[in-house]
């Protein structure tokens, strides 16, 4: 069999299309980051949508009332990214902190540098607060790719 | 701000997380989560202990 071969041709289109259709859809993707759990509900894995809603909004929650930092980007701080790339996977409960302090108009209008993220470097539990704020986002894009994971058929 | 009890909180929150990720069973996921929230209690204990010393 050679590559011009008509046989093999049609059997790779026929992967291909076989792997399009695993693809998980976008939409899907971004419902389980903007909700926590929400990916797992929507394909009927219950029990673990309300165990990671349950455990990364309580880690979110420990994190703010910690005095933690919802991280966003500095100038000159290229760190600063990965720690606002963190917080970010919290979806909504992140986007809603931002709101809160910002305001809708002044979170459109900061982006990206001028956000304040909340939290007092001062405060003792700073450092543990922002700790549980980026595991709590990373947890979260963990259960996104969990979701990808479970659509495509590689995982239960 | 007690930090063992913040230790412990945020050990619990990431076993069961990884616990009901990487298993499907309740026994395996029980296994997994007593597993590694031992090891990041009492590993995390046991480095602050031979750290003492330092300054």
């Amino acid at each position: 069999m050679t590559a011009a071969d008509p046989g093999l041709r049609k059997k790779k289109a026929v992967d291909r299309t076989a792997e399009k259709t695993r693809r998980p859809p976008v939409r899907l993707l971004v419902g389980a980051w903007i909700i926590p759990g929400f990916g797992h509900w929507l394909l009927g894995k219950r029990k673990r949508a309300v165990v990671f809603a349950v455990v990364i909004s309580c880690a979110f929650v420990t994190g703010v009332l910690l005095g933690g930092e919802i991280g966003t980007p500095k100038p000159q701080s290229p760190f600063s990214w990965l720690a606002a790339f963190a917080c970010l996977g919290n979806g909504f409960l992140s986007i809603g902190r931002l709101v809160w302090l910002n305001g809708l108009g002044g979170l459109l209008g900061s982006i990206p540098f001028g956000l304040q993220g909340g939290g007092s470097p001062s405060a003792a539990g700073f450092a543990y607060g922002n700790t549980f704020l980026y595991t709590a986002g990373l947890m979260n894009l963990l259960a996104v790719l969990d979701v990808s994971d479970i659509v495509r058929g590689d995982k239960d | 701000m007690d930090h063992l009890v913040l230790m412990i909180w945020h050990a619990l929150l990431v076993s069961l997380f990884f616990a009901f990720l990487w298993r499907s069973s309740a026994a395996e996921r029980r296994k997994l989560f007593l597993r590694t929230f031992l090891i990041m209690v009492v590993g995390a204990t046991t480095l602050g202990w031979l750290m003492f010393p330092f300054p």
